[in-house]
């Protein structure tokens, strides 16, 4: 038996065929023996009828291991290809836990794949399409804290510090600048606003970029000054509007009004050394291009006005330290020279150069964004650790419900070893499956995320899934697919096969310790998560509850831009007051006005004195006093309320003989009396405006934390030679719609028109909103996942039980006991668990919100009905979660439950 | 029967007389041996190399299946039993030596062509 065992596995052919041969010999002499030859006359005569015994042995052997070298591959295509098939089937027929399982693996792979790609993106990948990134810097300038005032940092230097780096800065092969600002581009008609980038000499050659079409600038064409109309399209811009035709080289785009020639494309996903997607590629000279008022950014005397971030090439050998400290010589050496003639205060400044890798702001720490996203990675770890031990659970589960099936198996002689194969076989296929289906949510997710962490960046698919994001891939998938094919035999010890057969209490399948502390802890994660989600979701309303003393998304700010058509304010004026009288008369639009400044956008300060009022005591908010030129129907468009008395009346635009002041103003200059009639002057002396009017005080600034200030409000001449924006109030379910109708009808008034620039107020507060958005939407999203994860935990851990008590279910049932009696057990079992998890998962939200506390808003981090709110939530998916097996409890056939063991 | 020319023509025929005589039971090489030589009164005189090359090629062709047994005798031999497709086989190649030896009898049997 062991002889063959050996055999089969090591077969030694030769001897086979020497077995088969001497049989042969052996009988025939034994044969002619019998006839009653001499055994060695037999022995000739055998092998005279045999031929070459040699020779056929030799050839024999050959055929043999042919045969061998063929049956070994097929038989194992064979066997993998049952297994597969058996597998399958058997998948099929529990598709509920099946599904499960694969959608578990997904989410835990798919949102580590996701939180990794994205941290990747913002702090470990460098800028696409630079080369040797390592070598690329970017300069950073800070000035030493003096008494008064705080050490600031910036990256925002100027032309002629940019000259003195390109002169004398040996560290560096290659220095340029770069600036992003919008512009508009286009022809009249189809001009729309766009990002652009204003670029410097030595851009391409700097950051190493080649275009995919045509070139970049050369060094004379981006001087400020003497700069070329030239133009680089970004990929996307090219894409977009010219259908990739490559044969845009030397058409010319309107750029702000003037002709620019199309010299090149830059690459695809190129974005230079920032975030934003750019969408053209300008000379510096486009700064100045088309501006009626003498340009000032790049002159020696302005060196002190940065507006350009430096960013250099290292030479071969030089380091980060030695071009920090040569850019602080040289910087030093600048200063000195502009400012210590000059009886000033010489600023003490350092340099540093920091790498282009790694989303850092203008004072170059790394923004908030990639700081979350790296702490999310870390959630999502736990999440995907959570994922692997529920499907570790589902699997013993799935192998319980089995083990009958295997039992009848091993009595038809099935080997352990086709049995521990299926095993493994199961893994991978689901494994696989998971892994399959994580990519869709890693499609999904990262999109998401990236859109939530990234709005203005251009999302090229190809520069998220790069080589590292792959490789976290693939080391996630490969530690589910040891979970998924070790968790059936690791749980039932050294044996698996065995102990499935035998399958019954004794054989030490409980609900292990191990087991429910995880189940526990999963419980107790989905409840700080939902805390965590409630919480932000209570500040997002809250901040919508908040009276801001205006409406912002019930506004439209329209700008009209004339840049390029030589056209001054002055020229512009009365267009708006056309536009004002053409839009009121619009269905749709409840209230219009123009106005000097916009809130949120701008605010100018104005002298102002009360007679009366000898001392002026301490201004309160910014400190010093405001005011805003508005036309009559900027209060009713804002939706700013008005305290007592009147707006301005049409006919008292040009008089400017009446104001309405704010209830900061009021308060402070007559206090405990009407405002109404009361005199506000410029200043002592002055002619007297008579207050006419008192409206509730309005944000003018931020969203929160805004004390109100002093704010005068004017009515705008119509002559007055200001520029000024036109606001419109529309119903906010109709703010897209309207968008366009007034664009319309701006269009049909001023067919010249280039471009006019329509916001809602509410866009100007968006980023202001972004880190309770992030929050709340971050949360919720992980907070949905850890409910999910839990459900199936705890699914998985309460079937468990059942399956394994179905004896004694059995044996209840048959002395009577009711179904909703058995139902009612089953659910207890999960909701002891379930009551445990949530019991800590409370204990633990109520310790770790404080650290909430400063991103929330105007919301306890121990609200009672987030807590309240989220340990309901957990209990009824626990119940929920415990409701499936308990109803195939009740279906246990007593009979068949008492025979089966 | 010496040659290998003739070894190789015999070949195709050797194969058939093998299939044949497993399509009764499973044999032993030795069995099969023998029982070409009585059926065919010892007319063929086949070597017996010969038969374990065909017997073995017909295996690595997948129209018999091996396994090690025991003989009437206890002793341990190799049996050898025909396979679907070796009855498959079988069919076409006696189809084709019936249409073969028909054919040689017709004109072996032909009177003399008209002149």
């Amino acid at each position: 038996m062991w002889r063959r065992y050996l055999r089969f596995w090591r077969p030694s052919l030769e001897d086979d065929v020497n077995d088969e041969l001497r049989f042969h010999l052996e009988s025939r002499v034994e044969e002619l023996v019998g006839q009653g030859l001499t055994p060695d006359a037999a022995a000739a005569r055998a092998r005279d009828e045999f031929g070459d015994v040699e020779a056929a042995r030799d050839r024999l052997a050959r055929i043999d291991r042919r045969i061998q070298q063929h049956r070994g591959r097929r038989s194992w295509w064979d066997a993998t290809a049952t297994d597969l098939r058996h597998v399958l089937r058997r998948l099929r027929r529990a598709p509920g836990i099946t599904v499960t399982i694969i959608v578990t693996i997904a989410i835990g792979i798919g949102s580590v794949v996701s939180m990794y790609g994205v941290m990747q993106l913002l702090l470990l990948a460098p800028p696409p399409h630079v080369t040797q990134p390592e070598r690329v810097v970017r300069y950073y300038r800070t000035f030493e804290a003096v008494p008064g005032q705080p050490a600031r940092v910036t990256d925002q230097l100027s032309w002629p510090d940019y000259q003195w780096f390109a002169r004398d800065a040996a560290t560096l092969s290659s220095v340029t600048v770069v600036r992003e600002f919008d512009v508009v581009a286009g022809a009249t008609g189809s001009a729309r606003k766009v990002h652009a980038a204003g670029v410097g000499p030595a851009f391409a050659r700097t950051l190493g970029v080649r275009p995919v079409v045509g070139r970049f600038f050369a060094d004379a064409e981006t001087d400020p000054v003497t700069g070329t109309r030239r133009v680089v399209l970004g990929y996307r811009f090219w894409r977009r509007f010219y259908d990739g035709d490559a044969g845009v080289i030397g058409q010319t785009l309107p750029v702000k009004g003037r002709p620019y020639e199309i010299i090149g494309v830059a690459p695809r996903g190129f974005r230079g050394v920032d975030f934003a997607d750019v969408e053209l590629w300008l000379p510096l000279s486009v700064f100045d291009d088309g501006e009626s008022s003498p340009s000032w950014w790049h002159r020696a005397a302005y060196s002190g006005s940065g507006i350009l971030t430096i960013v250099g090439r290292l030479d071969a050998g030089t380091s980060l330290a030695q071009a920090s400290d040569e850019g602080t010589r040289l910087m030093r050496a600048a200063f000195e020279e502009r400012y210590g003639g000059s009886g000033r205060r010489v600023p003490r400044v350092a340099i540093t150069a920091r790498p282009v890798t790694g989303a850092l702001d203008a004072a170059g720490t790394v923004i908030p964004e990639a700081r979350i996203s790296a702490w999310l990675v870390g959630v999502a770890a736990v999440v995907l650790l959570v994922s692997c031990a529920n499907v570790a659970g589902l699997l013993i589960l799935a192998a319980m419900r089995r083990r009958r099936e295997v039992a009848v198996r091993m009595a038809l002689g099935e080997s352990r070893r086709r049995l521990a194969a299926q095993l493994v076989v199961e893994g991978i296929v689901l494994a696989l499956a998971g892994g399959a289906a994580a990519m869709a949510v890693f499609a999904a997710g990262g999109r998401w995320l990236h859109h939530l962490l990234l709005p203005a960046m251009a999302w090229e698919p190809a520069s998220v899934i790069d080589v590292p994001t792959a490789m976290v891939a693939i080391a996630a998938m490969t530690m589910v697919t040891i979970i998924v094919v070790l968790a059936p035999l690791a749980h039932t010890g050294r044996d698996p096969v065995s102990a499935l057969r035998e399958g019954d209490a004794r054989s030490g399948l409980r609900r292990s310790r191990v087991q429910t502390g995880l189940l526990v802890a999963q419980t107790a994660l989905g409840i700080v998560l939902l805390v965590g989600a409630g919480l932000f979701v209570r500040s997002l309303q809250a901040l919508g509850n908040l009276r801001l003393g205006l409406e912002p998304d019930h506004v439209l700010v329209v700008q009209l831009n004339y840049a390029g058509t030589g056209r001054v304010t002055r020229d512009i004026v009365p267009v708006y007051e056309r536009a004002l009288e053409r839009v009121r008369a619009l269905p749709g639009v409840e209230g219009a006005a123009v106005s000097v400044n916009v809130p949120f956008r701008g605010a100018s300060s104005a002298g102002i004195h009360f007679p009366g009022l000898d001392s002026m005591p301490p201004l309160p908010g910014r400190g010093y006093p405001l005011v805003n030129y508005v036309s009559p129907g900027f209060f009713r468009t804002t939706g700013t309320r008005l305290l007592a008395g009147r707006d301005f009346a049409e006919h008292e635009r040009a008089t400017g003989d009446v104001v309405i002041v704010n209830e900061a103003t009021a308060r402070l200059a007559w206090p405990g009396r009407s405002a109404i009639g009361e005199c506000v002057q410029q200043q002592a002396g002055g002619p007297c405006a008579t207050v006419v009017g008192v409206v509730e005080n309005a944000r003018l600034f931020q969203l929160v934390d805004e004390e109100p200030s002093v704010l005068v409000y004017r009515p705008l001449d119509p002559a007055l030679d200001d520029d000024r924006a036109l606001l419109v109030r529309v119903p906010p379910e109709r703010i897209d719609e309207m968008r366009r109708t007034l664009w319309q009808a701006l269009e049909a008034l001023e067919p010249g028109l280039p471009y006019a620039d329509i916001t809602t107020l509410q866009s100007t507060l968006d980023p202001q909103m972004r880190p309770w958005r992030l929050g709340a939407s971050v949360f919720v999203a992980f907070a949905l996942v850890a409910l999910v994860l839990a459900a199936i935990g705890l699914y998985a851990a309460v079937a468990f039980t059942v399956t394994q008590r179905t004896r004694e279910i059995g044996v209840r049932m048959a002395i009577g006991a009711a179904a909703p009696d058995v139902a009612i057990m089953v659910v207890f079992d999960g909701l002891r668990v379930g009551l445990g998890g949530v019991a800590i998962g409370l204990l633990a939200a109520f310790w770790s919100s404080r650290f909430l506390g400063d991103l929330l808003f105007a919301v306890s981090p121990r609200d009672g009905l987030v807590l309240g709110a989220a340990a309901v939530l957990m209990l009824l998916v626990t119940i929920g979660a415990s409701l499936v097996p308990a109803h195939r409890a009740t279906q246990v056939d007593p009979l068949i439950a008492l025979q089966s063991e | 029967m010496s040659g290998d020319d003739e070894l190789d023509l015999m070949l195709g025929t050797l194969d058939g007389l093998v299939l044949r005589t497993l399509t009764w039971r499973p044999a032993h090489g030795y069995a099969i041996a023998r029982w070409i030589h009585d059926t065919s009164g010892g007319r063929f005189r086949i070597l017996d190399g010969a038969l374990y090359t065909a017997l073995h090629r017909l295996e690595e062709q997948g129209f018999v299946d091996s396994e090690w047994g025991l003989s009437d005798k206890g002793k341990r031999a190799k049996f050898y039993r025909i396979t679907t497709a070796g009855r498959r086989h079988l069919r076409t190649e006696s189809a084709r030596w019936d249409r073969y030896v028909e054919t040689v009898a017709r004109v072996m049997n032909a009177g003399e062509a008209p002149a």
